[in-house]
């Protein structure tokens, strides 16, 4: 190894312990929402209900995984808005050639700590965390609020579950085996040179800049 | 069996509350300690222990007055609004005689058969967490008895029977007290089996809608996202599995024989 | 009867596809599990709230009560029931608060303690001895045999069954009780006479399945679709085949709101509204000429000096007594001039053509030419139009075949001047020749289940079992009784039946006394009352205020919540020495002394609570209002330690004979030598046993008409009851009830030959199974039907087919013992004049005791002039009356819910019952509202002179201010059904209506005046 180069394989802090925690209790909350909320939304669906011991007992790990979600998502909201929120032309370019996802594997615009497509998921995800969180109490405790409200927030928030479902799976998928070296990023919290120069160029330039890197 | 229906006849209803009480009393429901509220409607509305009720209404025009008695409970729709809504398989089901039976033992008081009913009928009792309304006595139609209210009612204001014979004795009855006098239930909601003849347009009677549906939104909600929601699961990890093994995973160049940096 | 459940299921689907509403029976409901009713003992009961009669299916398992619902069989009810009747289980042993123990409550004491059976009743046998040995008198004051004692009471019970109420006054009789009280005093004791007056006999005439017949029903005085619900189905049957509803009403009612037409009058001005109806006919010729001028007095001649009030200050000729400013006041009529004038040979003069001045039809036309639409208006506060309207309607069945019934209550009975209500309806009636026909007649619909019944069975103080007088203090021997109450004819087409009075009079003294006296001696003992004294309710209650009785049952009634004000009655009670309250829930009487405003440790009165079986916990029988008598039998045990009402008086009665037995005392005789069969060693009281000693035997071998009757032999009918002491018959209009044929009133027979819904074979009718009384009148003189597609009974040649007809004779105009139809009138006919009456022969108008006029527009007579005037006579302190009077501006009536009972003693305790109607409410309309700055649902109080309750307001567009001779005058109305005693009773809050009512009744019978008194309302702050 020549002194002052980086090996690819040198593992670096891409995460924090803090955005760990949060993501895995939001999406731990999420996985519950899921497996209680597609209990109760599908009859055929009764395995998952009994999974949870019944249908009583289902609905209140349904509203409760709905708290840990609601606060959960909040922190995520926050500690991810910097990341997550603000596109820019690279985001753009990125996002008309598929991220090299799809046929276009030229020209792909370097990408900062969360790609396009990961910014893009950061919105959908607030904004059907605001959604479900809201319609979620309302639906909760309907007596509270008017009868159209509380009707309006049903078709509100399977809407919602119809945008995440597949959206989550994906996630899941390039979170997992669709981008190898991705998953150890929330695990360990640790990734690799070659890794964060692929997928997120322009992190790994702040990082070693921070870090007072060659 | 045959499909039945209950006509309640509200020229004929004298108030007398014998279906409110005949209705407890077969239920086994208790009673509630209730204040006067300045009428005799007592409990103000449906409830856990009220699944029937007599509503009064007063009213005057010119120097007629009128009372208006109206014997309210749910209406057993063809297509019931709480039973397209509800989660539980078998806690609300219909029978072949037209009753919209809640099984109050399998309810888990998510409530959303109360927003998902045109009428509104279904209450929450929060001891219980449960709901709860009228089931038509359907365990005393299975041993061929009729209802309890229709039973007890002196003077054939509410009546049971089958269908055929009762939408006709319906509409004859309407057409022999003439004046804005209609028939209501058999059109709407997929016709329910609870229907009236009314004296006045439907429009006159408090807490009676004039075209129930069930909202919009509730179809919205069931009869879109719900399988939108199925279509995304199953398409996004049939998706992502198609794509796997198609595409593979994605990885930088060098990985495959690319530029190497050390 | 116990019925099986699958003859149950087969009777109610049979009913409900009788219906023509065709049910399956295919495969069950697989999600259904089995009913609650799936495997219970079932049996039959007749509901114990009002007096339609209904029966009532009770579900038994293991001697539990699961469940009650209609019975489909009854004729009467069909399976419904109203709120009340479905709400049965509740009373039962299902119920807490159901009295298990005796109770005892010692003088000066704050509690009830516990006690036994055996402890009570010795103590209370011991009680009944002492006053009645230091109050027993055996002459009055003029020297005349007595033998009574006049320092015990009773009130009680219509809820009792007809065998315990013939025990119970026998009970009372032997001891020599003359104060003998109960419910019909306080509802329907004005209907007697006044029925009895117009056609012989004092009962509803035609009976609740009738109504259907009827082409238009006048619903005055009364609200069925309220308080008699289950009539209602029968109303609205008449009125799908075309009939018209007409309700008259101060308030419009749950009845208002299903009538064709309503008219509202101010309370206690019924007789001018009738009287102008009166008017109406004569003046339009719209009575029945024949019928008229045939079955009524009409054409009889009165005497020539007899006067009318028009011509006589608002009074008629023969009063005695002082005139004041308002006329005159508790004055006597001497009745000289109120006769007939007779031909020579005895017979009255009668004029066929009814134009002569003095007959009967135009005095009744002079005299009510002064109520006209004008003033009937000004008085009733009756728009014009509405009365005209009313009239009309109703007086077109004066046509031959059309049928017009009335239906009334207490919005007629209870007022000073009720007898004279109900005589002026007897007059339409008769005019429009609506008696005796089917969908006709008078219903006096009677309130409680068996108040007919305990009134047959005489538990009232001026009358014995049947209708026979209580013998008076002049009247010394049996001869004498006899003479004095058998009234004779002149005419040989007049049956006058009561001319058989002596046979039903040695009957019931056999009843009473066996073989153990001869008839004078049994006579002997039996209490006389004072001649012309009054000892009714109102008397009652004064005599108790003033220290005057030691002791007082109170026997299935709540009297400190169900008289005229409560405030002196309950102060009467503290009075006492010692009170018998028997009941199934502790009540406002038993607790009285630890009621608002009572100090206990200043009562001294001793309360033995007795705990008593309900209506279905015993078996019996009771009369519904429309004179049918059915059987109900024990579905179960009472609760705890609790008896049937029939085992106490037995009980009791066997321990005073006892007492007497060994110790003597004052004048045993009655009491030892009283027959008491009524059970075995097992049980004191068998009702079966009752019921055919009501019935009557045989006391030896009798041939009649050339039959033999055996010694021990049930009475066929009391046709064959005899004067000589040969049979014995607890109460002559029930025999034919109980005979060798059965039990009559057990019947269950569903066949209605006639199509006119008799049911002859259900149950059984007094008297002699008659539907509809006075049948004779509905056909013409020759036998046939006035109205040939009702007909009640037709001539065929040779007998009469249809109802039993009253009187089997040929027709009138047969050569050959042709009868007129009133057989129970010495005249044969029916009386249009009624000169039995104190108050007069044709009904007047006169204000209320308390009433917003200064003057009576008719006449310069304000009240009537023959009412006993409490207010002068007294508890000054407590019989206050105010009346035209700044501070008690409102006009006010109590009435009655469908949902509550009387004075609620049973309802209150129905926690179904209780969550439909939970509190005390005054209702009034919007304008008084407005004045007082009231809104609906505040809390109000509701004041009189003699009291105050605390009420909810009902603020409604249903009262509406009157106009009275130009001024506005407001009405408002009250329930009487609360009381402090329950629900929350720690609150001690006035909720009884009876305690702002007034100690004042009608002239012939004392009934309350509760329907018409003076108030004022006043917000409640805070």
């Amino acid at each position: 190894m020549s002194k002052g180069k980086r090996s690819d394989y040198e593992l670096i802090q891409v995460t924090s312990g803090f955005e760990r925690l949060v993501h895995f209790l939001f999406a731990g909350s999420c996985v519950l929402l899921f497996l209680s909320g597609f209990g109760l939304m599908y009859h055929s669906m009764s395995f998952l209900t009994a999974l949870f011991g019944g249908y009583y007992i289902t609905k209140y790990v349904h509203n409760f995984s709905g708290l840990l979600f609601g606060a959960s998502g909040l922190l995520a909201v926050i500690i991810w808005f910097k990341d997550g929120a603000l596109f820019d032309q690279d985001d753009i370019l990125w996002l008309k050639k598929g991220g090299g996802y799809l046929w276009t594997k030229e020209g792909i615009p370097p990408q900062g700590r969360f790609n396009a497509g990961q910014k893009l998921y950061f919105v959908l995800k607030a904004v059907t965390w605001v959604i479900m969180s809201v319609t979620g109490v309302i639906m909760w405790f309907p007596y509270a609020f008017g009868r159209s409200l509380v009707t309006l927030c049903y078709p509100l928030h399977i809407a919602c579950v119809a945008l995440l479902a597949g959206s989550v799976i994906m996630h899941i998928f390039l979170g997992t085996i669709g981008n190898p070296g991705t998953l150890q990023a929330m695990i360990t919290g640790k990734c690799t040179r070659a890794w964060a120069r692929f997928q997120h160029p322009k992190w790994l330039r702040e990082y070693d800049e921070k870090h007072g890197a060659r | 069996m045959s499909e039945k229906i209950m006509l309640v006849d509200v020229t004929k209803c004298t108030a007398c509350r014998s279906c409110q009480v005949a209705c407890k009393n077969w239920n086994g429901l208790p009673a509630d300690r209730t204040k006067n509220r300045g009428s005799f409607q007592n409990p103000a509305d449906l409830n856990p222990h009220n699944y029937t009720l007599i509503r009064f209404q007063e009213e005057e025009s010119g120097d007629a007055i009128k009372w208006l008695f109206r014997n309210d409970k749910c209406f057993h729709c063809t297509d019931p609004g709480c039973m397209k809504v509800c989660p539980v398989p078998g806690c609300i089901y219909k029978t072949p005689q037209g009753a919209v039976v809640l099984d109050s033992t399998k309810c888990i008081g998510c409530k959303y058969c109360y927003h998902a009913c045109p009428f509104a009928v279904p209450r929450f009792d929060a001891a219980t967490e449960k709901m709860y309304k009228c089931t038509l006595c359907h365990d005393r139609l299975a041993e061929g008895l009729i209802p309890a209210c229709a039973k007890a009612c002196p003077t054939g204001a509410i009546t049971f029977g089958d269908k055929p014979a009762m939408v006709q004795a319906a509409y004859a009855r309407a057409q022999a007290l003439g004046g804005s006098a209609t028939v209501y239930g058999d059109k709407v909601v997929g016709g329910t089996h609870v229907m009236y003849v009314l004296e006045k347009p439907p429009a006159a009677y408090e807490h009676l809608p004039v075209n129930p549906k069930i909202s919009p939104l509730v179809f919205l909600w069931k009869d879109l996202f719900k399988p939108l929601s199925l279509l995304s699961l199953l398409g996004g990890i049939g998706g992502s599995l198609l794509y796997y093994v198609i595409k593979g995973p994605k990885k930088p160049k060098f990985e495959e024989g690319g530029e190497r940096h050390e | 009867m116990n019925i099986t459940r699958r003859q149950f299921l087969k009777t109610t689907g049979a009913t409900v596809a009788a219906g023509g509403i065709g049910l399956s029976f295919d495969k069950p409901d697989a999600h259904a599990a089995p009913t609650k009713i799936a495997d219970t003992t079932v049996t039959t009961t007749i509901c114990p709230y009002c007096s339609v009669g209904c029966s009532i299916l009770v579900h038994t398992k293991n001697g539990k009560v699961v469940y009650t619902e209609g019975d489909p069989d009854s004729p009467i009810n069909q399976g419904s029931l109203c709120s009340k009747g479905s709400s049965l289980f509740q009373l039962s042993h299902n119920n807490p608060d159901r009295l298990k123990k005796p109770l005892y409550r010692a003088p000066g004491s704050s509690t009830w303690e516990e006690k036994s059976w055996d402890w009570m009743l010795d103590r209370i046998a011991r009680n009944i001895k002492k006053s009645r040995d230091e109050s027993f008198t055996k002459t009055n004051g003029k020297g005349q045999i007595v033998n009574r004692t006049e320092g015990i009471a009773s009130v009680g019970s219509a809820a009792m069954d007809n065998e315990e109420c013939f025990v119970y006054q026998k009970f009372l009789r032997t001891l020599g009780l003359v104060y003998i009280e109960h419910q019909a005093r306080l509802c329907h004791s004005s209907t007697v006479p006044a029925l009895a007056e117009s056609f012989g006999r004092g009962a509803m005439t035609n009976h609740w399945i009738d109504l259907r017949n009827s082409d238009c029903i006048l619903v005055m005085g009364s609200n069925p679709a309220e308080n008699h619900p289950v009539a209602f189905k029968w109303i609205q049957q008449a009125i799908d085949k075309g009939a018209t509803l007409i309700c008259v009403d101060p308030r419009f009612t749950r009845t208002a709101a299903k009538a064709h037409i309503y008219a509202p009058l101010r309370s206690g001005t019924d007789i001018a509204f009738l009287g102008g109806m009166i008017k109406y006919i004569l003046d339009n010729n719209l009575y029945f000429e024949e019928y008229v001028r045939e079955y009524t007095n009409a054409s009889f001649l009165v005497h020539p000096d007899f006067k009318l009030p028009g011509d006589n200050d608002g009074v008629f000729s023969g009063i005695i007594g002082t005139k004041t400013q308002e006329g005159y006041v508790g004055a006597k009529y001497d009745k000289t001039t109120w006769v007939f004038q007779k031909n020579d040979d005895g017979t009255i003069k009668k004029d066929p053509t009814m134009q002569d001045p003095h007959c009967v039809l135009q005095l009744l036309k002079k005299h009510y030419s002064r109520y006209t639409i004008e003033k009937v208006s000004d008085i009733t506060g009756t728009p014009k139009d509405k009365l005209l309207e009313v009239y009309k309607a109703y007086c077109a069945t004066g046509k031959p075949d059309k049928a017009g019934t009335e239906l009334y209550a207490m919005g007629w009975t209870q007022h000073t001047v009720g007898v004279q209500n109900i005589r002026a309806m007897c007059i339409v009636q008769l005019l429009l020749g609506n008696m005796g026909i089917a969908g006709g007649g008078i219903n006096a619909m009677r309130g409680e289940s068996n108040v007919q019944g305990s009134t047959d069975h005489g538990l009232l103080f001026h009358i014995l079992p049947g209708y026979l007088k209580t013998p008076t203090a002049s009247q010394a021997t049996l001869q004498a009784y006899n003479e004095a109450n058998t009234p004779t004819t002149s005419d040989p087409r007049s049956a006058n039946w009561w001319g058989n009075f002596p046979k039903y009079s040695a009957s019931l003294l056999r009843s009473m006394f066996g073989l153990n006296a001869t008839l004078e001696e049994a006579y002997e003992y039996l209490p006389k009352i004072d001649d012309g004294a009054n000892y009714s309710w109102l008397t009652i209650f004064d005599r108790m205020y003033k220290g005057q009785f030691t002791g007082f049952f109170a026997w299935g009634q709540n009297p400190a919540c169900s008289g005229p004000n409560a405030h002196k009655t309950r102060k009467a009670m503290a009075k006492l020495k010692w009170m018998v309250n028997v009941n199934i829930f502790d009540n406002e009487t038993g607790s009285f002394w630890q009621g608002p405003g009572m100090n206990p440790q200043e009562i001294q009165t001793e309360v033995f609570m007795l705990p008593c079986a309900a209506s279905f916990e015993k078996e019996g029988s009771l009369t519904n209002s429309g004179r049918w008598m059915q059987w109900r039998y024990k579905a179960c045990d009472p609760p705890g330690e609790a008896m049937p009402d029939g085992e106490i008086i037995c009980e009791l009665f066997r321990r005073v004979r006892e007492l007497y037995e060994k110790e003597g005392g004052a004048y045993p005789e009655p009491i030892l030598k009283a027959t008491w069969n009524y059970g075995s060693d097992k049980h004191l009281f068998d009702a079966h046993a009752t019921a055919k000693e009501i019935n009557g035997y045989f006391l030896e071998d009798k041939e009649i008409e050339g039959t033999l009757y055996k010694k021990g032999t049930l009475v066929p009918s009391f046709k064959y009851l005899q004067a000589d002491g040969s049979t014995s018959c607890g109460c002559w209009v029930y025999c034919a009830s109980y005979t060798e044929k059965g039990n009559m009133a057990a019947r269950r027979g569903k066949d209605d030959p006639s199509g006119i819904g008799l049911y002859p074979t259900w149950a059984w009718a007094w008297p002699v199974n008659r539907r509809i009384l006075y049948n004779r009148a509905s056909v013409d003189p020759t036998g046939k039907p006035y109205a040939p597609k009702k007909p009640v009974i037709v001539w065929d040649g040779t007998t009469w087919k249809g109802d039993v007809p009253d009187g089997p004779w040929p027709p009138l105009a047969s050569e050959k013992d042709g009868k007129l139809p009133f057989i129970m009138k010495p005249d044969g006919v029916a009386s249009i004049f009624g000169p039995g009456l104190v108050d007069g022969p044709f009904p007047e108008h006169y204000e209320p005791l308390e009433c917003p006029v200064e003057k009576n527009a008719l006449s310069p007579q304000f009240m009537n002039p023959i009412v006993k005037r409490w207010d002068k006579d007294g508890v000054p302190e407590l019989d206050i009356r105010a009346t035209c009077d700044p501070r008690f501006p409102i006009v006010c009536s109590t009435y009655r819910v469908s949902e509550h009972w009387q004075t609620g003693v049973m309802t209150r305790w129905t926690p179904w019952l209780l969550e439909l109607q939970p509190e005390m409410f005054v209702e009034m309309s919007r304008e008084l509202a407005a004045l007082k700055g009231i809104k609906n649902g505040d809390k109000v109080m509701v004041k009189s002179a003699r009291g105050e309750v605390a009420a909810v307001a009902i603020v409604t567009r249903r009262f509406k201010p009157f106009t009275i001779a130009g001024n506005t005058v407001h009405q408002v109305g009250i329930p009487w059904h609360y009381g402090w005693r329950y629900p929350d009773p720690e609150k001690k809050e006035l909720r009884s209506a009876n305690l702002l009512t007034p100690s004042i009744g009608d002239a012939n019978t004392m009934i309350p005046e509760s329907k018409a008194f003076m108030v004022d309302i006043v917000r409640k702050e805070g």
